[in-house]
């Protein structure tokens, strides 16, 4: 049996000795990432924790398959991470600074929205390598004259007709997907 | 649909995405959006794969649409089996941080061995004992309460501007006073809180200092690095070595965090 296999067992289970062996190995990382990017570690607990019954969910719907656990594990508790901050308001109450949010509702809504992500991502691989360079550069904010410098093109015109061509193609295999229609 | 009038629409969507287009333009494209199904559909996925494969963002979907799943699923996660596993999963957590804790605590009897022979030393060789000192000299150095951000409204009275105006003339029991008596459940602006989280600490309610700047922090907008850096003024006033140097680790992690320079600095003096 796998590692993956045994820690996701093990979670359904509820077997306390092997879920410590998880925190032991895998919390620390998670608590950094999140020490970095502005929260405390009362957040990392609840992003680990989250995380952990999103996979218990995931594997008991249908049985997960994965290279890694350590590497999902962490890919989850980062998209939570990024969903709370999405969520998270610029302003603030007195008492209590944010309002109670439903913990089951924000894990129902996460899971959703991962689902719709992975979904993304398939498509996104089966785009050509060049296509997947330009895309990512793209969608993390970088400019068109930033992408010509840095992947050598002639011209911020012929940046932006890649773009245009990428960006049309994984929308067209979004949409010749059937599970497109019932994830929209 | 040639490929020209794709560009161009590619192009629109870009734009009103990334705030670009007129308020009129805005207008036009909104009510374009209403009446043509295919483009509202075009936005959606932009606006997802835009949102979904940027790092520091993420695609939040709409509630009303996804209503049906959300309930379900959470009934799913609100279930005893589901609830049951969630609170096994908390005792393990607490008995991994106590686990954590203890460990921490057996070097500490080393430490403070250490650091005895080092108080035996500097003693005996006639040095002052320098490193607790040199935390309040840094505070000393690099304090900079007077150039946190300000906000300059014009017109009424507001939370905003009454904190603002207390805050410059360095009433700081005005501002507690007028925070813990006065605001109820209004909004706070996030400038605000700094200038809350300030008065606490000049009045020596480091805790209370502290909570203000870590609800900041929380907020996570732009300049939420910030809070980290006052948290850091406040360590070194009390001259807290652990957190010193916690807090440092926070704000050396990134460049681009407030006053990341300073912070280099003062690292290097206590190493």
């Amino acid at each position: 049996m796998q590692d993956s296999e045994i820690y996701l067992e093990a979670l359904i289970t509820g077997n306390n000795k092997i879920i410590l062996e998880i925190y032991n190995k895998y919390f620390p990382k998670t608590n950094a990432f999140i020490l970095r990017n502005n929260g405390r570690e009362d957040d990392a607990k609840d992003v680990f924790h989250d995380a952990l019954m999103y996979l218990i969910s995931k594997h008991k719907e249908t049985p997960l398959q994965l290279d890694s656990f350590e590497g999902y594990l962490f890919t989850i508790c980062k998209n939570i991470w990024r969903s709370r901050i999405k969520n998270k308001k610029e302003w603030v109450m007195k008492d209590g600074v944010l309002p109670l949010e439903d913990k089951e509702e924000h894990l129902a809504t996460f899971t959703l929205a991962q689902e719709h992500l992975e979904f993304y991502q398939e498509k996104f691989q089966l785009l050509s390598s060049n296509c997947k360079e330009i895309l990512s550069n793209y969608f993390n904010g970088m400019s068109y004259e930033d992408i010509m410098e840095d992947l050598s093109y002639n011209s911020i015109n012929v940046v932006r007709q890649r773009v245009f061509k990428c960006r049309a193609k994984i929308v067209q295999l979004i949409k010749a997907d059937a599970r497109y229609k019932t994830l929209v | 649909m040639n490929a020209n009038q794709d560009d161009n629409i590619q192009e629109t969507i870009d734009a009103y995405l990334n705030n670009t287009l007129s308020k009129t333009e805005r207008t036009a494209f909104e009510k374009e959006i209403e009446t043509n199904p295919k483009l509202k559909e075009e936005l959606h996925i932009y606006k997802a794969l835009q949102e979904s494969f940027n790092e520091n963002d993420w695609h939040t979907l709409d509630s009303s649409t996804y209503k049906e799943d959300v309930l379900k699923l959470k009934k799913e996660f609100k279930s005893k089996d589901n609830q049951d596993i969630s609170n096994t999963i908390r005792t393990v957590e607490q008995q991994y941080f106590t686990d954590s804790k203890t460990q921490q605590k057996r070097p500490k009897r080393f430490y403070k061995l250490a650091i005895a022979a080092s108080i035996v030393l500097c003693i005996s060789i006639g040095l002052p004992f320098l490193f607790n000192n040199s935390l309040e000299d840094h505070y000393n150095t690099y304090q900079d309460w007077d150039t946190m951000p300000s906000l300059t409204e014009k017109g009424t009275e507001t939370i905003a501007s009454k904190i603002e105006a207390l805050f410059n003339t360095k009433d700081y029991n005005g501002i507690i006073k007028y925070y813990e008596q006065e605001v109820t459940k209004e909004t706070l602006h996030p400038y605000s809180l700094l200038k809350i989280g300030s008065a606490y600490f000049h009045n020596g309610n480091y805790n209370k200092s502290l909570e203000v700047f870590d609800a900041f922090i929380d907020l996570n907008t732009i300049d939420s690095s910030r809070g980290h850096w006052y948290k850091l003024l406040v360590y070194l006033k009390q001259e807290n070595t652990a957190k010193v140097k916690e807090t440092l680790d926070v704000i050396l992690s990134n460049k681009v965090n407030y006053n990341y320079k300073e912070a280099t600095e003062i690292s290097k003096s206590i190493e």
